[in-house]
């Protein structure tokens, strides 16, 4: 029996989008229910109550769902990889533009599970550290969006988010790869900022415990999301 | 705790194997299969000569330049957005509260 390619992409592709939608909206909640907590003077009571019940279960099922559709992106790959041609793959612009930005929605996911597993529920304390973490999960699914139209682009010939593209002046039918001189500096420059940004953090050892107790400051401002935490805040 | 690290260590070393592997398994042994067509077979078939896509891209010395523009803008999109992460992390370090003045 011949395996159609095609169809299990679109089934995988699904399961990806919904899985890393479910995580994006879920980190956008835990991110407003942490304001109206700290709020909390100007807030209504029900709302303050139903924020503190739903910002621990938010958390933990955002979590999952990275987890669960960076597996699943990596699926859609292999998927998308077998539904089409080996000469479209590597020669049809959209194809490459739609890989491009694959990759690119994988990464930015793939900082968000790690900042949620280096930090743990404790990155919801820090207003920038959340702050940052939003931001990464809008980034990623900017990506997602933008590959599904290209996807949209390949199957149906257009896409809802086509006043988008036009908006940016971009023709997403063209091959979106930067110049090597451009690639080149962007890369030689991300990779220095890397480097040098670990080799800082390493050195001065602000990441540790005993720099805070050191320096007499607090990671903690917010605080933390805890699954079936009551209207006090307790357990 | 312990063992959730050496878990982590292992999965991080085949991943680091896998993207090693990768030019060679795209150009060497299993040359011919489907993976040569695939997505890492994209990136690095500008490294026929043994050279990585990016450093193919910055000589344009290529066969396929086009194909090595393109793994070469992959490679640099994803530092920078890797790099966007570290500065992140890194000023979120930086923007603690005081005990005294912080909530």
């Amino acid at each position: 029996m011949e395996v159609d390619w095609g169809a299990v992409h679109s089934l995988t592709v699904d399961l990806h989008s919904a899985l890393l939608l479910l995580a994006f909206a879920c980190i956008l909640i835990t991110l407003l229910c942490q304001l109206v907590v700290y709020y909390h003077e100007s807030m209504p009571k029900s709302l303050l109550h139903c924020s503190r019940r739903t910002r621990g279960y938010t958390d933990a099922t955002a979590y999952v769902a990275v987890l669960l559709g960076i597996v699943a992106i990596i699926i859609s790959a292999i998927t998308g990889s077998g539904s089409e041609s080996s000469e479209n793959l590597l020669n049809d612009p959209i194809i490459l533009n739609k890989i491009m930005l694959t990759v690119f929605a994988l990464v930015t996911w793939a900082g968000v599970a790690f900042i949620r597993h280096k930090f743990g529920r404790q990155l919801w304390t820090n207003p920038f550290l959340s702050g940052s973490y939003t931001l990464l999960a809008i980034i990623g699914m900017g990506f997602i969006g933008l590959t599904g139209s290209l996807g949209a682009h390949l199957t149906q010939g257009e896409s809802s988010l086509d006043s988008f593209w036009n908006f940016l002046n971009i023709d997403i039918t063209q091959d979106l790869s930067l110049s090597p001189e451009w690639s080149f500096a962007i890369g030689l420059i991300g990779l220095l900022i890397i480097v040098f940004g670990l080799l800082f953090v390493r050195m001065s050892g602000i990441a540790k415990e005993e720099y805070r107790a050191k320096s007499s400051t607090s990671w903690s401002k917010w605080e933390e999301p805890v699954i079936g935490e009551t209207e006090e805040g307790g357990l | 705790m312990k063992s959730r690290g050496l878990l982590l260590g292992v999965a991080m070393l085949a991943i680091s194997l896998m993207i090693l592997a990768a030019p060679f398994l795209c150009n060497g042994p299993i040359s011919g299969t489907g993976l040569q067509n695939g997505h890492l077979a994209g990136i690095f078939r500008a490294a026929d000569d043994g050279r990585s896509a990016i450093i193919t891209t910055v000589t344009s010395s290529s066969n396929d330049t086009a194909l090595a523009q393109w793994g070469g803008t992959i490679i640099a999109g994803s530092l920078a957005l890797i790099a966007l992460i570290v500065i992140l992390l890194v000023v979120a370090m930086f923007r603690r509260q005081s005990k005294e003045g912080g909530k």
